[in-house]
C-alpha cells in the first residue's frame, strides 16, 4: 500500500521568527545594503531548515527589504534608513500591541490622526488590528481626522465596522466605557 | 493631450513615487479640486500595488509603467505590468460589511475602491500582463452620451 502523505508547511511562527531575525539585521545594519543572502547560509546560521528561509524571504521581497540579485540569489535592497525605521516602528507598534493582547482583554485606540494617505493595504492592516483586539475580547476605537480617511471609511462602509473618533480623548473616552457601540459615546462629528 | 511617463522596479518602495508623480501630473489641470486628486491617488495605488504584487509572486524583474494622459476634461491614467494577468471577474470580493466574517477579510478592498473612485475603470488581461486604465474627470465635463 502506498500511504499519501500531505507535505507540511513549515510552521507559521518558525517564518515568522527568520523574517523578524532577518528584519532586525537589516535594520540594525549587521546585514548591509548590496549585501548577497543565500538561502543555504542563513539556514546554516539560523540553525532551521531551508524552507522557512525561503518563505521568510519572499516575504521581505514582498515588503521590498530584499530584492534580485543579478545572476542568482537575493541581495538586501539598498534602502533609505528611514523607510527601514518606519517598517520597524510599525513593527514594533504591532509587537508591543501583540504584548498587551497576552496581558487580558485591551482597550485600545489606535490614532491615525497625523495619517494623510490611506489605501486598501493600509486599511487591511487596521481590519486585522480590530479583528486581533476583538478576538482577545478587548475594544479598539480609532482616530481619524484627514477627510482622505474618513471618506474611504465611509465608501467600504468600513464606518459601520469601526468606532471612528475626531479625536484621542474622544476615543479614550469611548475605549473607557467598553464594547457599547451606542450612538451616545460616538464623537458627534461621525455620528 | 500631454502625456507623463513613469517606470518604476516592481517594489513597494516605489509606490509613493507612482503616487506622487501622478497626483503632480493631474494638479497641473487647475479644475481638478483635491478631492478628486485623492481619489485618483488611491485609484493608482491599488493599481500598482496589485501590479507589485503580481510580480512578486514571480520573482520576475519586470518593471511597471504608468502613463498619465492629460486631456482637456480629464486625467487617463494607465498601469500596465508583465506579470501574466489575471481575471478580474474572478476575484472574490469582501463580504458586506455587516457579515459575520467580514474582518477575516483583509484583502480585497482593492479592486472595489478602484472602481468606486475613478469615472472610469477597465481592467485588461493583455498578452502577458495586466493593463488597468483609470479616467477621472474634470467638474463641468458633459460625458457624450451614446448615439
Amino acid at each position: 500500500m502506498t500511504a499519501h502523505l500531505v507535505k507540511l508547511q513549515p510552521a507559521p511562527d518558525l517564518v515568522d521568527q527568520v523574517y523578524r531575525a532577518l528584519l532586525d539585521a537589516i535594520s540594525s545594519g549587521s546585514l548591509a545594503p548590496g549585501d548577497r543572502l543565500t538561502q543555504e547560509d542563513i539556514a546554516e546560521r539560523l540553525a532551521v531548515s531551508r524552507q522557512p528561509v525561503l518563505q521568510a524571504l519572499r516575504l521581505l521581497k514582498r515588503d521590498g527589504l530584499v530584492q534580485d540579485a543579478p545572476g542568482r540569489g537575493l541581495l538586501v535592497t539598498p534602502l533609505d534608513p528611514a523607510w527601514i525605521a518606519q517598517i520597524y516602528e510599525v513593527r514594533g507598534a504591532l509587537d508591543a500591541l501583540a504584548a498587551r493582547l497576552a496581558a487580558g482583554p485591551p482597550r485600545v485606540v489606535l490614532d491615525l490622526g497625523s495619517v494623510h494617505f490611506i489605501d486598501s493595504t493600509g486599511l487591511g492592516i487596521v481590519l486585522g488590528a480590530l479583528r486581533r483586539v476583538r478576538v482577545a475580547g478587548g475594544v479598539l476605537r480609532v482616530v481619524v481626522v484627514e477627510p482622505q480617511l474618513t471618506d474611504l471609511f465611509t465608501l467600504l462602509e468600513l464606518d459601520t465596522i469601526f468606532e471612528l473618533h475626531a479625536s484621542v480623548d474622544a476615543a479614550t473616552s469611548a475605549a473607557l466605557v467598553g464594547d457599547s457601540a451606542s450612538a451616545a459615546d460616538r464623537d458627534p462629528r461621525h455620528g | 493631450m500631454a502625456e507623463v511617463q513613469l517606470e518604476i522596479p516592481a517594489r513597494v518602495d516605489y509606490l509613493v513615487l507612482a503616487r506622487q508623480v501622478v497626483a503632480a501630473a493631474a494638479a497641473i489641470e487647475p479644475r481638478f479640486r483635491d478631492e478628486r486628486i485623492d481619489d485618483l491617488r488611491v485609484a493608482v495605488s491599488e493599481a500598482t500595488t496589485n501590479a507589485i504584487e503580481a510580480h512578486a509572486d514571480l520573482s520576475s524583474d519586470e518593471r511597471i509603467l504608468i502613463r498619465c494622459n492629460l486631456g482637456d476634461d480629464h486625467i487617463e491614467v494607465q498601469v500596465l505590468d508583465s506579470a501574466g494577468g489575471f481575471d478580474p471577474d474572478e476575484v472574490v470580493a469582501a463580504p458586506d460589511a455587516e457579515a459575520a466574517d467580514r474582518l477575516e477579510w483583509e484583502r480585497g478592498l482593492g479592486l472595489p475602491l478602484m472602481r468606486t473612485l475613478a469615472d472610469e475603470t477597465d481592467i485588461r488581461f493583455t498578452d502577458g500582463g495586466t493593463a488597468v486604465r483609470l479616467v477621472v474627470y474634470t467638474p463641468h465635463h458633459v460625458r457624450s452620451e451614446p448615439s
